[in-house]
């Protein structure tokens, strides 16, 4: 499904250039929940922004369904990326001017969804995420763990191929997070691939496979099992 | 309504901008518009044309040159127009009466915008008669057309056709002469720069009596280009005076630039300028670009503070044309809310200042500004949304927005200050202006106009018996009513100067306790003036003859004979005749080469005034010499207890009626 090669990142200032991501080479299958890890500033989150095609790599290589993207103009990644791909994000991300429905309902409105399958799938979105019981509400009238249960409703919505998680429980305790993961680890059974990227080792215990980043680049990449037998 | 009520400060300071700038606009354009207009609704207009001096002459008939400022011509100027131009295919000429009553029953009116005029003026003009025929109308003497409103005044009703008036000058002395109505005219349209109230049958001889001035109309016959006809009705004066006179030079104005172009002191109607279209055009551009600059920067403000949930919407699927409609449908609630509040703005506005013309008949320009100002906020709206470069990546472009807040936050403030500096600059020039004037303190001063000789004869006595009633604190009198220019401009001869025909000067006449009233203070001399000469000694000194003048003087008794003549110079007037120093006119001595030797004659500089811009706020201050005159002052000036007004009326009414039962 997803396949980069010798993918680097650098962010150049006036004074400084910062080399995020160093001839990164990585692989993902259909199906898979990978979880990315790393200390602050590895170059995880500017990972995630490029598989997710918010933004592009200085160099290298990204296939997407055999589709090189690397070297698409904002606007074609944009496209590429409407219903196959979304996000789930640590503070959430919601509109507090719209409504718990309006927020689930907005990449059905940009894909132009019928006002009836519209509203089905996103009823059914709130149902599933037990959130349907509050669908008037506005992101403020609702605790950390229930918007994100909406996030991740607003981000299934479309029924993405590839779905995105920048640390998903980071602003949550500890029972509410476990909560999203299972519902994270549920989509993921169901088929939708999963990349995640997480401070949390119980969090990445969820994923298939961890993959470790630093300064950049990936030194480490365990299987599921493999991870759960490294002592901390 | 979710996005108004989330955002409503916002939207709150847009609503009201928007607004204020359609209410200036439609205002401005529905003014504009009108004031384009006049006279436009004749079907001739194009061929018709109004014939004025444009410099003056001096011929035979004439004791002096001609006075320039008046929009109506001595009837000697129009005869050789009916034979000796063929070009000029109909004539009407409309002469005003001076100093008549209306009498119906037993009830008086004073004759109000009336006019003399023949069955001509009814096929050269469009005016819709709603009583009588147009066929047939003034081809006797002695037929009346009135104003709809005027047949209401006079007879309760507009069935009035074949009713009688009486028409009394005011020295008749018979019982005056009858007219029969033979027609009720509607009201005359807003945009006619003539609004009669009574149209009077005439013939032709009595409209050319040589001592009558006339309005007069030309329609052209379409292939005659009027400059040219100019050129020949010119060259035909000047070949046709006498040696030693001068001719004077003619000028055609098209009938539809009358109301804005010509400014003459005897206009039909109270005309507009086009300096007033600029200002009014300029003040509602002004407020339309700072309503547009401060829709942009609440809009970027707005763009910057919404980046995160833009990004959202972008990452979520949304493109260029999703984040445009839903800012379009955010704009056009704003915008349709405005136009509503800017419509009623208009509306009130329009009611407040009493324009005469009727902004509900506008529905076209209503429709073409709510189109543009919808098209033009709209784009207004979506401009910073296409200028700036969003990118979906979360992380970037936080701090940009910051900074463009800044910078929207002190261009607003930097326009509000402008705007809130030219409101000040402009509320102290309108009131230096006002305060300009004479008697600023308006509500305390009344001002009666247009009195027959009878009143002006007994002013002495009309003064004694009003001032005993407390509520009237001081009565004057004067030539020339407040908002108009003095009638008289004659050569003079000044002590140290050549005397010169060509050097004229404008005279007016005032009672010598008009300084007084208006509170007005010298630069130079003292303005405790004398009583000026008495109606009794100016009444003898009406001659043109010295001689015999100087007899009928003579016979008076010598309690009139004796007073001095004593001149009051306004600023440019000093200037004019050479003073550096106002102080140095005083004690010169002046003498105004007047049509009766008698009057004015020499006698000394007592004091010098600023200009007192006595006219109106858009002419020049002109140079005038301020001589008393009571023969001349035809209009009463009446300072009453402001605080009293309701009884003073009341008291001055009683007191006129008293001395004049037969005028009202």
């Amino acid at each position: 499904m997803i396949k980069i090669e010798n993918l680097s990142k650098v962010f150049r200032t006036e004074e400084v250039e910062t080399t995020a991501l160093n001839k990164v080479n990585l692989e993902i299958k259909e199906g898979e929940f990978v979880a990315i890890m790393g200390p602050s500033g590895c170059g995880k989150s500017t990972l995630l922004n490029i598989l997710g095609m918010l933004d592009s790599p200085t160099s290298g290589k990204y296939h997407f369904y055999n589709n090189e993207v690397s070297k698409l103009k904002e606007k074609q990644r944009n496209k590429f990326r409407k219903g196959n791909i979304n996000f789930v994000f640590q503070s959430f991300n919601l509109i507090d001017e719209l409504s718990v429905y309006k927020n689930v309902e907005l990449p059905l409105k940009y894909l132009r969804y019928d006002f009836g399958k519209k509203k089905k799938r996103v009823l059914e979105m709130l149902d599933r995420m037990k959130i349907g019981h509050r669908k008037n509400h506005y992101p403020q009238q609702l605790s950390g763990g229930q918007q994100q249960r909406v996030a991740i409703a607003r981000a299934i919505a479309p029924n993405p191929k590839l779905l995105l998680a920048d640390e998903p429980t980071g602003n949550l305790d500890s029972k509410t997070g476990l909560e999203v993961m299972n519902l994270l680890s549920e989509l993921n059974a169901e088929g939708t691939t999963i990349v995640m990227v997480t401070h949390s080792e119980r969090d990445a215990e969820f994923a298939h496979r961890v993959i470790r980043l630093f300064d950049g680049e990936v030194t480490i990449e365990n299987t599921k099992k493999e991870f759960a037998q490294i002592e901390y | 309504m979710n996005i108004l009520s989330r955002k409503n400060k916002w939207a709150a300071i847009n609503i009201i901008g928007i607004a204020i700038a359609f209410a200036s606009v439609f205002f401005a354009s529905s003014y504009i518009k009108h004031e384009l207009s006049f006279d436009k609704f004749h079907t001739k207009a194009e061929q018709i044309y109004r014939l004025n001096i444009d410099k003056p002459g001096k011929v035979g008939f004439m004791q002096t040159t001609d006075n320039v400022n008046t929009a109506s011509l001595n009837a000697h100027y129009i005869k050789d127009l009916y034979d000796k131009f063929p070009g000029v295919e109909q004539i009407v000429l409309m002469v005003k009466p001076f100093n008549y009553t209306l009498k119906i029953k037993d009830q008086i009116y004073p004759l109000e915008n009336a006019y003399y005029t023949d069955h001509s003026f009814f096929t050269l003009f469009d005016f819709k008669l709603i009583q009588g025929n147009k066929e047939g109308l003034f081809q006797q003497l002695y037929e009346v057309v009135i104003s709809k409103e005027s047949a209401l005044k006079y007879f309760g009703s507009t069935d009035v056709i074949g009713k009688e008036l009486t028409l009394k000058g005011e020295f008749d002395s018979n019982g005056g002469t009858i007219y029969t109505v033979k027609g009720v005219f509607d009201e005359f349209p807003s945009n006619s720069h003539m609004k009669p109230d009574v149209l009077l049958s005439s013939n032709l001889e009595t409209l050319r009596n040589p001592y009558g001035h006339a309005f007069t109309y030309l329609l052209l016959h379409p292939d005659v280009k009027p400059d040219q006809l100019e050129v020949s009705l010119n060259k035909h004066w000047k070949e046709n005076v006498a040696e030693a006179e001068v001719s004077p030079t003619f000028k055609l104005m098209n009938l539809r630039e009358i109301h804005l172009k010509s400014h003459k002191k005897d206009e039909l109607g109270s005309n507009g300028t086009i300096k007033t279209i600029w200002v009014i055009m300029s003040g509602a551009i002004i407020i339309l670009l700072i309503a547009m600059i401060n829709y942009f920067n609440l809009n970027t403000v707005q763009l910057n503070s919404d980046l995160n949930n833009l990004k959202i919407k972008i990452i979520n699927g949304a493109n260029l044309l999703d984040l445009s409609l839903s800012q379009i449908k955010k704009s056009s609630i704003q915008i349709s809310l405005s136009i509503i509040i800017g419509t009623i703005l208009t509306f009130i506005f329009d009611r407040f200042i009493e324009f005469n013309f009727m902004i509900k008949d506008e529905g076209v320009l209503f429709i073409f500004l709510v189109l543009f100002f919808i098209v033009l906020f709209g784009a207004i709206s979506l401009l910073p949304l296409q200028t700036k470069k969003i990118s979906s990546n979360l992380s970037n472009q936080k701090e940009e927005g910051s900074k463009k807040f800044i910078i929207s936050l002190v261009c607003q403030f930097t326009l509000s200050i402008v705007a809130l500096v030219l409101t000040i600059v402009l509320h102290q020039q309108i009131s230096k202006i006002q305060n300009f004037h004479p008697g600023k303190d308006k509500e305390s001063i009344i001002t009666i106009t247009e009195f027959p000789y009878a009143a002006i004869s007994k002013f002495d006595l009309f003064k004694e018996k009003a001032l005993k009633y407390p509520e009237i604190q001081m009565i004057s009198s004067t030539m020339m009513p407040p908002g108009t220019t003095p009638d008289f401009v004659y050569p003079f001869e000044m002590e140290g100067m050549d005397k010169s025909e060509n050097n004229t000067i404008s005279i007016n006449s005032i009672d010598h306790e008009f300084f007084k009233l208006f509170d007005i203070k010298a630069l130079a001399g003292d303005l405790n003036l004398k009583s000026g000469s008495s109606y009794m000694w100016e009444s003898a000194a009406i001659s043109p003859n010295e001689e015999s003048a100087t007899k009928n003087i003579n016979n008076l008794d010598p309690s009139y004979r004796n007073f001095k003549e004593q001149y009051i110079l306004n600023e440019s007037a000093s200037k004019k005749l050479g003073f550096k120093n106002p102080q140095d006119a005083i004690g010169k001595q002046f003498k105004y080469n007047f049509i009766s030797p008698t009057y004015f004659k020499q006698g000394e500089i007592v004091a010098v005034i600023k200009d007192l811009h006595y006219a109106d706020m858009f002419s020049e201050e002109k140079a005038e010499v301020i001589g008393l005159k009571r023969i001349f002052n035809s209009t009463f000036l009446v300072k009453i207890d402001k605080n009293n007004t309701s009884k003073a009326l009341q008291n001055l009414q009683e007191t006129w009626s008293q001395l004049f039962p037969d005028q009202p």
